[in-house]
């Protein structure tokens, strides 16, 4: 597929009258193109110094009647060089500020589609994959018990997703450089988001290139110097994994050109096929605490009741929630004595939500709940 | 009837011309569309070629506006005086946008049969194009057309687009004497 692929003209000239033309050519400096000394009729002239006959002319007049049109020309002589979709190039352009990430699925499953459920488990997975990032700058550790520190969740709010981009399914995600003031909160001069999208590509890198290496049992041992790799990233990546064994999910990096990075050395992008997610998903589950407890208030929907009759002809024993934890649901065992198990009865009849409190214990695959001390049906919800 | 009207035909004629004569210079044409159109862009010539070590451009495009008519021409001290529509003139000369741009005006016989003879030897296709830049050119008062004077020696080669190329490339602007 060529990077100029037919695209929607007259939308992308739309966007294309927001960008600035200072930013526009900020992005071609931090990018290898040098300015000329002279500007021709209002355009700046740029030379590509990896390649001879390549230029840019950029419009310095963003009032000017054929300024959209003069910037497309632009966009498209970056999609060229770059090998990137004009799309991808007019997002970056339009938010020079911002580090960007993409998350492309590829499978041969996906003609122009793809089922609401997985693009929902993608989103789902390109978030928490920042969220875990930025908890590991935080505190870096190989688990973290609740996604929940501020700053990151601060982090996350600010980041904006981009318009659909051309190319199998893309979801773009633009991450402000100024989306979280943590001033003393961290070492370094980088700012939250650069220091967290960083790490995020580093992690990946690593995670990619260990499991090529078939070194993958080396990513839940603790390295001097490195953020250690976290279960929740693991996870995170794991919802990413394409409908169909061809597919593969390629994520990548475009720096904010207001401040370009430095170290080069660290990858743009990193690509995950098949035969990589088993073993992340299995990686996950070694970083996991195998017991881990919290006691706390939860709501859930009765699911299933699996109880027994006792002596006195009342149902008791196991029932099966989907409790609420952390913006998700998880599917829990749960032990009701008879008077538990009876409110569990009707909330499970009239499908009304129940309050729980016990001993949340999250296994590898299935979580349980003890030590109930609390179980109550909401009332005031209406029926299903 | 059939599906191009006249206008059409000569329109896309004009632009086969173009296109003809920008692949003999090894440049590339590509048609605009509304959107350009909106601009006074009915096609994007796109030069890439190392001129000279003393010209700074050698990778840009070139805009083109496209006219086509089988009026005869008035011809007069070697110009010929063609009704430009008063939105393409006042967009052409617009010296807030690019002046890589120039009017091509294609000049057809009046009759169709004229236009294109083919055979197993040759191609004809009858007369030609002339090219002017109006870029800066002086504001008009009309409210429909403003009379523009293009020179006979103008004819749309390969040779001179390849000279107007180059007269771009050093930053030279294709003026317009009125």
């Amino acid at each position: 597929m060529s990077h100029n692929d037919s695209f929607d003209k007259a939308s992308l000239l739309e966007c294309l009258k927001n960008v600035k033309s200072r930013e526009a050519r900020a992005y071609a400096t931090a990018n290898g193109w040098v300015r000329k000394p002279l500007d021709f009729g209002g355009l700046a002239v740029f030379d590509y110094s990896q390649r001879e006959l390549t230029q840019l002319l950029i419009p310095l007049e963003s009032e000017s009647n054929d300024f959209p049109i003069r910037m497309l020309d632009v966009v498209q002589r970056l999609a060229e060089v770059e090998k990137r979709s004009v799309h991808e190039i007019a997002n970056d352009l339009l938010n020079p500020n911002a580090d960007t990430v993409r998350f492309r699925i590829s499978d041969p499953s996906i003609s122009s589609d793809l089922s609401l459920m997985k693009g929902i488990e993608i989103l789902d997975g390109a978030r928490k994959s920042l969220l875990a990032a930025a908890h590991s700058i935080l505190a870096p550790v190989p688990y973290h018990s609740r996604l929940s520190r501020r700053e990151a969740r601060e982090f996350v709010d600010q980041c904006r997703l981009k318009q659909t981009e051309q190319g199998s399914f893309v979801v773009a995600i633009a991450c402000p450089l100024d989306a979280v003031d943590a001033e003393g909160l961290l070492d370094g001069i980088d700012s939250f988001t650069r220091q967290t999208t960083k790490v995020l590509m580093e992690s990946l890198d690593r995670i990619e290139s260990r499991i090529e290496a078939d070194q993958e049992a080396s990513l839940t041992i603790a390295e001097n110097g490195k953020v250690p790799i976290s279960a929740n990233l693991c996870d995170a990546i794991a919802k990413l994994e394409p409908p169909s064994e061809r597919g593969f999910v390629e994520i990548s990096m475009t720096w904010a050109s207001t401040k370009p990075i430095e170290d080069t050395s660290l990858r743009k992008t990193v690509r995950f096929s098949e035969d990589h997610f088993s073993v992340i998903r299995d990686i996950g589950s070694r970083l996991r605490p195998s017991h881990e407890t919290e006691v706390a208030n939860f709501a859930g929907q009765v699911e299933t009741l699996n109880g027994d009759l006792n002596a006195d002809g009342m149902r008791y024993g196991e029932i099966v929630l989907d409790l609420l934890v952390e913006n998700e649901l998880v599917r829990t065992r749960v032990h009701l004595e008879p008077s538990d198990y009876a409110k569990a009865d009707i909330a499970h009849m009239k499908g009304k939500p129940v309050i729980v409190r016990g001993e949340l214990h999250r296994g590898r695959r299935t979580h349980r709940l003890a030590n109930v001390t609390r179980f109550d049906v909401v009332e005031g919800v209406d029926e299903r | 009837m059939t599906l191009l009207t006249s206008n059409n035909i000569t329109a896309e004629l004009s632009y086969a011309y173009l296109h003809a004569v920008a692949a003999k210079c090894g440049m590339s044409c590509s048609c605009g569309n509304r959107h350009d159109d909106g601009v006074g862009v009915d096609a994007t010539i796109r030069v890439k070629e190392n001129f000279g070590t003393d010209v700074v451009l050698n990778s840009f495009t070139i805009d083109v506006q496209l006219k086509s008519t089988t009026q005869e021409l008035t011809l007069n001290e070697g110009r010929y005086s063609y009704p430009l529509p008063i939105k393409n003139y006042n967009e052409l000369r617009d010296t807030s946008c690019s002046p890589l741009k120039f009017l091509v005006v294609m000049l057809l016989p009046a009759d169709p049969e004229q236009w294109l003879a083919v055979s197993d030897q040759q191609l004809i296709a009858r007369r030609c194009a002339y090219w002017l830049g109006l870029h800066g050119a002086g504001a008009s008062t009309n409210a429909t057309n403003q009379t523009v004077y293009i020179p006979e020696a103008n004819v749309l080669t390969p040779d001179s687009l390849r000279q107007i190329a180059m007269k771009l490339a050093r930053q030279e602007e294709l003026t317009y004497v009125a």
